[in-house]
């Protein structure tokens, strides 16, 4: 297949082969996970800083909202050439309406399981968090880590959705492009 | 004049409700392109609830964005006082407050979808939350009547001001037959966060 052979025959594309540097947008792939990986972290350790719990929740919540909004606004299209939307007609039907780069070969695979592998692992992570609060009945945390663990999922069921509305037109996509889109090596 | 071919559109400009049929192509949009878009929207709802007009427009675009702020604003005011309300339970009040209000609606057949609903009672708690504030500031004047009758007045409007604005949003949306089962409890709602208001906001 010839993805493959994408990386080695970039020329003029003198990036190192390993590292951040390796990545062609860091900066984004870091946006990507860094209020990610922030949240959780912040909500595991939070009770280690003596703050109130008012700040705590409001840094968390500043935390997720960055996150949310930068990965549907900005990783999603910049990463993997995704972009859900969801708007509401004159009946009051949901409706979702999604952009797709045309040309998906120009995303670099590595940013693309990246992207991927971050959008599914913070759900994980914070309905471990649920559950944990709710066996320790610390009911207020519960209450935070499960905006935490909705906020994730939305986007991800966003960008999954797109997936579902490509099944449907799967006789238009090549087994090996839905394959790269999601970052999975080729059948 | 006429029909801009949408991908021509000025991306700031861009407001995907409009026609959602048309082809648009936001994927190579630079960043501040998309925040200002964003930021311009929830703008324009938070001047709508101020000044309700007919646009229904506005509706179409919802987002929770501005709720969140609300009432993470409005459990910021109300709590901490003596014998009053903590964060999380107002924040649970009116959050959850607006959640089973649309669910009420729902279950009697509003054409209403359940995040457009959300978002316009938060949006519409945004004449307490400002109510809130001046009540906070009343608390320096003198006489404790005269402070109770100045906060009860500035509640009040913002009590009748969020249910004028969202009554604007809500009508047409709801069968005729249960217009009176649907609005209950959104006037019930704002009553009582007008009620924790009056009560907490010092």
């Amino acid at each position: 297949m010839s993805y493959n052979f994408d990386q080695n025959l970039s020329f003029g594309d003198d990036r190192p082969l390993t590292g951040l540097r390796s990545l062609k947008h860091p900066f984004v792939v870091i946006a990507h996970c860094a209020f990610r990986g922030a949240a959780i972290v912040f909500y595991v350790f939070a009770n280690i800083l003596s703050l109130s719990f008012i700040i705590q929740f409001l840094v968390l919540l500043a935390l997720l909202s960055a996150d949310f909004w930068t990965v549907k606004n900005v990783t999603g299209r910049l990463l993997v050439g995704l972009r859900w939307w969801n708007f509401v007609d004159s009946e009051g039907k949901n409706h979702w309406k999604f952009e797709s780069a045309k040309d998906p070969s120009r995303f670099d695979i590595f940013e693309i399981r990246i992207f991927w592998g971050a959008l599914v692992v913070a759900p994980v992570f914070w309905t471990f968090l649920v559950i944990v609060a709710f066996f320790t009945f610390k009911w207020e945390w519960m209450i935070v880590a499960l905006m935490g663990d909705l906020m994730n999922l939305a986007n991800l069921y966003g960008y999954l959705r797109y997936l579902d509305m490509m099944d449907e037109d799967l006789a238009d996509y090549e087994d090996h492009e839905v394959c790269r889109l999601l970052g999975l090596p080729p059948v | 004049a006429g029909v801009t071919p949408p991908t021509r559109t000025r991306s700031q400009n861009f407001d995907p409700s409009a026609d959602p049929d048309a082809e648009f192509d936001t994927l190579d949009e630079p960043v501040w392109d998309t925040i200002r878009r964003d930021l311009r929207l929830v703008g324009a709802k938070f001047a709508r609830v101020l000044k309700p007009d007919q646009n229904k427009q506005l509706l179409r675009d919802w987002d929770l964005w501005g709720p969140l702020f609300i009432c993470v604003l409005l459990s910021l005011l109300l709590q901490g006082g003596v014998g009053g309300p903590h964060f999380t339970e107002v924040f649970s009040i009116t959050f959850f407050g607006s959640c089973i209000v649309t669910a009420n609606t729902k279950l009697l057949g509003g054409t209403i979808s359940i995040f457009q609903s959300i978002c316009v009672l938060g949006y519409c708690l945004l004449p307490l939350a400002v109510a809130a504030i001046g009540c906070k500031f009343v608390a320096f004047s003198s006489s404790p009547s005269i402070k109770l009758t100045i906060k009860l007045v500035i509640t009040a409007v913002g009590f009748g001001w969020a249910i004028f604005a969202s009554m604007g949003f809500l009508a047409g949306s709801q069968p005729e037959k249960r217009r009176l089962l649907i609005i209950y409890p959104v006037v019930l709602f704002y009553f009582v966060v007008s009620w924790l208001t009056l009560s907490y906001a010092s």
